[in-house]
């Protein structure tokens, strides 16, 4: 029973909290939210998709202005890259990490559905960037009879 | 040092806590992390002194380190008649029955006067919103009435997946006085905004003088600090079916 249990509390510590994709890339989901040598952050991102749409959402605390923004998307994936506006060095935290002044958000995301980036849309709001990918999906009236 | 023992759960009070009725605050990561910011925020605020802390088997094999200090994860505060529980991880899934259960069950060895949870409610259109509302639940009808009086909204229909959940249906068992304030916040980004909004509420509420101004002044630093915390809390939510808190009961009537 103990073993059991250690079993479903590894289980659900390791693995069940994984989408399928990060099952596939479990490093990817244990790699810090920074990077030291590109001095950057990664911003926390929120995915959702709708019947038309695929709505992508990042939060980047301290960029102040959309000409800091710069977005770059493919069918299958969406990439920002933003400056903020002052950088940020934690000088207590860690051991070298205190000597890292943060500058810039970075972060890739796969989308969940093949999109036509020429029509997508962002806006930025309140350090709030959102992305919107139409679907790429050709769709068809049936006539009820 | 004196130890309270729940099953699997430790309760350690390294400072004797021989308040009569206090009044405690919890705040454990939840939506936008509201309770662990508003909490943090008023120990802080209050100059809460650390008074213990709790422990398990079922956590991470983790401590923190502040200012030199070593810290265990999951703290207990205290400043008068006031406690505040502080969780710096996020409740991992097969312990989050026993932590509920542990807490409530300390709350009633307490005696305390009313066990507060404080977490947040998803909305989608948070962006838009400039003062996010604050709702009230709870299972005791005359801490309803109290609240309403107040102006607090009272939560009528929904789901409550979590911790929360856990602590407000084990208080009623135990006949705890219980209450939740859920402030409407972003899914999943810290939200400050949220948590200000919901301690001036317990400021009105309770008679506290928790001062938001630096909370504010401080909010894009906490969402970027937060970021981490932000992310292990919405995987541990997803297990727990935390979505299911969008639907609507069947029941009706």
């Amino acid at each position: 029973m103990e073993e059991r249990r250690r079993y479903l509390y590894y289980y659900y510590m390791h693995y069940a909290a994984l989408t399928p994709e990060e099952l596939v890339h479990p490093e990817e989901y244990e790699r810090p939210m920074w990077n030291h040598l590109k001095k950057c952050l990664e911003p926390l991102v929120e995915i959702y998709e709708t019947e038309d749409e695929v709505i992508v959402r990042f939060d980047m605390p301290y960029v102040k202005s959309r000409e800091d923004i710069t977005l770059h998307a493919t069918e299958d994936y969406l990439r920002v890259e933003a400056r903020m506006e002052k950088s940020v060095q934690f000088s207590r935290w860690g051991t070298f990490q205190r000597s890292v002044c943060f500058q810039n958000y970075y972060k890739e995301v796969p989308l969940p559905a093949p999109v036509d980036p020429s029509q997508a849309k962002a806006t930025f709001k309140k350090g709030v960037l959102e992305v919107r990918l139409p679907k790429k999906t050709r769709r068809f009236t049936i006539k009820v009879e | 040092m004196k130890e309270y023992t729940f099953e699997e759960i430790i309760f350690r009070e390294t400072k004797p806590i021989t308040v009569e009725k206090p009044l405690i605050f919890c705040g454990l990561p939840d939506i936008g992390l509201v309770g662990v910011i508003a909490v943090s925020h008023m120990v802080e605020q209050l100059q809460m002194e650390e008074v213990g802390h709790i422990d398990s088997e079922l956590f991470p094999p983790i401590v923190i380190f502040h200012r030199g200090d070593l810290k265990y994860p999951i703290r207990i505060y205290q400043k008068n008649r006031v406690i505040a529980i502080l969780s710096e991880i996020a409740i991992p899934v097969p312990a989050v029955y026993p932590v509920s259960k542990a807490i409530t069950m300390w709350a009633k060895e307490k005696g305390a006067e009313l066990l507060l949870s404080i977490g947040g409610v998803g909305v989608p259109n948070r962006l838009e919103i400039e003062t996010p509302e604050v709702y009230g639940a709870s299972a005791f009808p005359y801490l309803r009435e109290q609240f309403k009086r107040l102006g607090i909204h009272m939560l009528e229909e929904g789901f409550l997946v979590g911790p929360y959940a856990l602590i407000l249906k084990q208080s009623y068992l135990l006949n705890v006085p219980s209450a939740i304030f859920l402030a409407q916040a972003f899914p999943q980004y810290p939200d400050p905004g949220a948590a200000a909004e919901t301690l001036k509420v317990i400021n009105r509420t309770f008679g506290l003088d928790v001062d938001v101004s630096k909370l504010i002044e401080k909010s894009e630093e906490i969402r970027l600090r937060a970021r981490e915390l932000m992310k292990r809390t919405a995987a541990v939510m997803k297990q727990m079916g935390k979505t299911q808190e969008y639907e609507l009961p069947l029941m009706y009537g």
